[in-house]
């Protein structure tokens, strides 16, 4: 018995065992990358964010009007060359005020998303890991905002707190954490009973340190494509909450425009074309982009 | 030599709808410094639950653990974790025992860093390249995650994590069942010349019994939960005294073509259900042997020969 098992085994064949079964590298970037030659619309979607950011960034060189100038000219005059997207009620330049509104919408899509999934990804694991008391009150109070209808669940908030944008952040990260506590909280259950995970405790390994070094790393994948979903998602709740009256209305965001423009939708179309079109290729583009960065990580995760 | 571990009847039982089932009853032995104890069974007879229970990652029901003389049960907090350090696992799973979202160098580091082994990073990372080595791993494969490498060289991170803290005690839950045959003897002869190298002790647990045999000092048979017979290696392989034992061995395929019509004495029936095991011997309704004493008590675990344990009404002559 002995004899046969030696007689397998030399130094020179486990060498060359090692060098052959090498695979190559496939890191989760390279993948991404792939997905961009693969997914047009996840590239056309990219390629639309940092357009849409640099409009953002760089708007007092690409708007020649201030967007709260009034000139009671020209009201609601129609798209011509001196107004491209033509004047509002008011007579403040749309296209101005579309581009200046990038500015806020994009505060709108990332700050609620980025506070909802710090929030989401700390209570889900507590529920995940702890289980028990923890996770029986994180779970109910989850469900409670789960089972309210959303958009009256921030009108609310957005009444009793006063009509400005910090409050449309806090709103926003009320009614969106909780779907992100759900999901990390799932991922946790199962990871937790995950053989490697088990290994770390056999070794001694500290409980935070299974959290953050095990757990988190392996939900991160779900967490990006949360994040991409979740902003179109701010943005479009804003857009609705401006639209029915309840956002800052001195903060000129797209959803506000529309709002404003309701009135004279029939006389003056560009008031709330305009704007509409800003929330529909933003949210298209993060939505393309979410979906792309999902079917990317997937598969690695699989592997 | 020293008595490094011991359980004294330990218990595991799981709640199941309609029931409990018995894991692991009333399982006492000893492992002493430096020997391999081979555990044998078929699937779910409760070795890897015994394995677990020995770890302390699951809480017996009833029974102690004693390590170093220490019981594990009255240990908790930071002195459980001082206690891990002795001792260590080997997985069966080599694909589901690393996180596939580590470096190869972090998972063996992770002990390290776990129980603050070695002052600087640097210190830790020539320690890490050092057993790279020694388990056959080229230390440039450092930064390469888990999923680059095959199963056998999966199995030999494993090996290098649970001997990065010079553990007295290494417990191998199934370590080659996973991989094929010539990488499974690599593997057996990493983890002999291991134990020759550092002194190490091995609880190993598996349902290959010629794999069993190749490394074992001392050989311990499970059936349902309960241990049938405890014996030195060759005791045991050349004249088996509890029937299971022999069923067991008899059904271990034979390679020599010439010998393969010889008459083999094959179990029949179904295996009994450890949710309800049968009163008495668990063995009884599947024993040729069986009787009415069988039926009426447990038969204790004896010693019938020096160092021979059986726990049976009807051992067998050698």
């Amino acid at each position: 018995m002995k004899k046969r098992f030696k007689d397998t085994y030399t130094a020179e064949l486990s060498r060359q065992i090692l060098e052959a079964e090498i695979q190559p590298d496939q890191g989760v970037f390279r993948s991404i990358l792939n997905m961009f030659k693969v997914n047009r619309a996840a590239l056309l979607g990219l390629v639309l964010i940092v357009l849409i950011a640099l409009m953002a960034a760089f708007a007092p060189m690409i708007a020649r009007y201030d967007p709260n100038a009034l000139d009671l000219t020209s009201m609601r005059a129609a798209p011509s060359p001196a107004h491209w997207f033509g004047t509002d009620d008011l007579g403040r330049d749309v296209f101005a005020r579309v581009v200046y509104g990038s500015r806020i919408s994009l505060m709108i899509g990332f700050i609620p998303s980025l506070i909802s999934l710090v929030l989401g990804t700390v209570l889900g694991l507590m529920a995940g890991y702890l289980g028990k008391v923890a996770d029986g009150i994180i779970m109910r109070v989850a469900d409670v905002v789960l089972a309210f209808p959303s958009l009256l669940l921030a009108m609310v908030v957005m009444y009793t707190l006063g009509s400005n944008i910090l409050n449309m952040f806090i709103a926003l990260s009320i009614i969106n954490w909780a779907g992100t506590a759900r999901v990390v909280r799932a991922q946790t259950l199962s990871l937790k009973e995950k053989e490697f995970v088990e290994a770390a405790r056999s070794m001694g390994v500290s409980r935070a340190r299974i959290v953050f070094r095990h757990i988190l790393p392996n939900c991160l994948p779900n967490l990006i494509v949360l994040f991409t979903l979740d902003i179109p998602g701010s943005i479009m709740w804003e857009s609705s909450m401006s639209f029915l009256g309840v956002g800052d209305p001195n903060a000129a965001s797209w959803g506000l425009m529309v709002s404003q423009g309701k009135g004279y939708a029939y006389m003056c179309p560009w008031l709330i074309l305009a704007p509409g079109l800003a929330i529909l290729v933003t949210v298209m583009a993060f939505n393309f982009l979410g979906d792309g960065l999902r079917d990317a990580i997937d598969p690695y995760m699989k592997t | 030599m020293n008595e490094l571990l011991r359980t004294e009847r330990l218990v595991k039982e799981f709640p199941v709808k309609g029931g409990v089932v018995h894991a692991v009853s009333d399982v006492s032995f000893s492992v002493q410094e430096g020997e391999t104890l081979g555990l044998v069974g078929e699937s779910g007879c409760g070795k890897s639950t015994l394995g677990k229970l020995v770890l302390d990652l699951i809480p017996p029901t009833s029974g102690r653990v004693f390590f170093e003389g220490q019981d594990l049960s009255q240990c908790s907090g930071e002195r459980l974790r001082t206690l891990r350090r002795g001792m260590q696992m080997i997985f069966q799973d080599p694909y589901a025992s690393l996180d596939p979202r580590m470096s190869v160098g972090r998972i063996i580091m992770e002990p390290l860093t776990a129980h603050r082994v070695g002052s600087t990073r640097a210190e830790r990372k020539a320690l890490v390249c050092q057993l790279m080595e020694q388990v056959g791993l080229r230390p440039e494969f450092y930064d390469r995650y888990p999923h680059q490498f095959s199963g056998g060289q999966r199995q030999r991170i494993g090996i290098a994590r649970a001997l990065t803290l010079n553990p007295k005690l290494i417990i191998c839950d199934e370590p080659v069942s996973a991989l094929d045959v010539s990488i499974q003897a690599q593997i057996l002869n990493l983890l002999s010349d291991l134990q020759r190298d550092r002194r190490l002790t091995y609880l190993f647990i598996s349902h290959d019994l010629n794999v069993v045999r190749y490394l074992s000092d001392r050989v311990m048979v499970m059936f349902l939960g309960q241990v049938c017979e405890l014996s030195p290696t060759e005791a045991l392989y050349t004249a088996p005294r509890h029937p299971y034992t022999r069923f067991l061995l008899e059904a271990v395929p034979q390679p020599d073509p010439s010998r393969r019509d010889e008459a083999r004495a094959l179990l029949t029936g179904e295996v009994s259900s450890p949710v309800n095991p049968p009163s008495g011997c668990r063995f009884r309704l599947r024993c040729p042997y069986a009787d009415a004493d069988c039926a009426a008590s447990h038969p204790a675990l004896r010693e019938l020969s020096p160092g021979c344990f059986c726990a049976c009404h009807h051992p067998l002559e050698r």
